[in-house]
């Protein structure tokens, strides 16, 4: 299941030979897709990790708003699967049904979240050595 | 409530090898505030991933530092992906070079040394190693902490 689901999010090129396993990978196996697409690919692939989900929401935004007002939603493969009272419960119906394979959970209608960290997008140094 | 206190030390070295002790003021201004940390995966994920017969990775350790400026918590996402953590939604930050660009939020969880874990449902994943850290703590934490910064003695404070 999992493997036709990293399959059918890596691009063309991906499937066509360029796709390599690095002894890290096998250990991890095709559990955590995020992990062996960024292992393999960097930040730039991993970008595509819940792409359909997303778009799924954005599509249904307006109605999934109205229909569970103060909700937390649970996406998965541009499908809800449930909408919960709290995000640990939206969390733990995600793990118990994908395992470790990406979903999306967030409160209906909400935005993304957005980080406001002068410190990281300013560039000042966080340096932790002495 | 557990309590932990925590001086920061440091020291300098001279071109003769030297090592000369930084007064605790100094060494703390300069390290700022951080704390060793243990970063996992949600106890839910390694229940699912016992389920599922995953391999469940070792937990990856570091340096977290105390940032009162971020407004969420934030991961390495390098250290993400070793610790097998699962994306569950996209947020964005902007930089002052770019404009806003979409970063995968992980759920995870924290033990800091000393005072226990902290469950982590929404942690930006961002680059932080290149600057020795494996976390940064925001405000989203700190909303339950008490956090005492003691520039004058060189130490600080945080209570869960």
């Amino acid at each position: 299941m999992r493997s036709r689901w990293l399959l059918k999010r890596l691009p063309g090129a991906l499937r066509t030979g360029h796709f390599s396993i690095a002894p890290t990978h096998t250990r991890l196996g095709l559990a955590n897709c995020y992990a062996l697409l960024y292992d393999t690919y960097g930040a730039d692939m991993a970008a595509e990790i819940l792409a359909s989900e997303l778009q799924f929401y954005e599509e249904h935004r307006e109605s999934l708003a109205s229909d569970h007002p103060g909700r937390f939603l649970l996406i998965h493969d541009s499908a809800l699967h449930g909408s919960f009272d709290t995000l640990d419960a939206a969390l733990a119906a995600g793990f118990s049904k994908f395992g470790s394979t990406p979903f999306l959970a967030r409160l209906a209608g909400e935005d993304a979240i957005e980080l406001s960290a002068p410190a990281l997008t300013i560039g000042v140094p966080l340096i932790a050595d002495s | 409530m557990p309590i932990l206190n925590v001086q920061i030390q440091g020291h300098l070295t001279d071109k003769h090898g030297r090592k000369y002790e930084l007064p605790a003021t100094q060494a703390f201004a300069q390290r700022g505030p951080v704390v060793a940390v243990t970063l996992r995966p949600l106890e839910e994920q390694f229940r699912a991933m016992v389920e599922h017969d995953e391999t469940v990775p070792e937990a990856v350790e570091g340096l977290a530092m105390v940032d009162t400026g971020a407004s969420c918590t934030c991961i390495d996402q390098d250290a993400a992906s070793r610790a097998g953590l699962n994306v569950i939604d996209r947020g964005s930050i902007s930089s002052a070079s770019h404009s806003s660009h979409s970063v995968p939020v992980f759920a995870c969880e924290i033990e800091v040394a000393g005072l226990g874990k902290i469950r982590l449902p929404r942690a930006m994943g961002v680059t932080l190693a290149n600057q020795g850290l494996l976390a940064v703590i925001g405000r989203d934490v700190l909303a339950s902490t008490v956090f005492v910064y003691n520039g004058l003695t060189g130490h600080f404070s945080i209570s869960l």
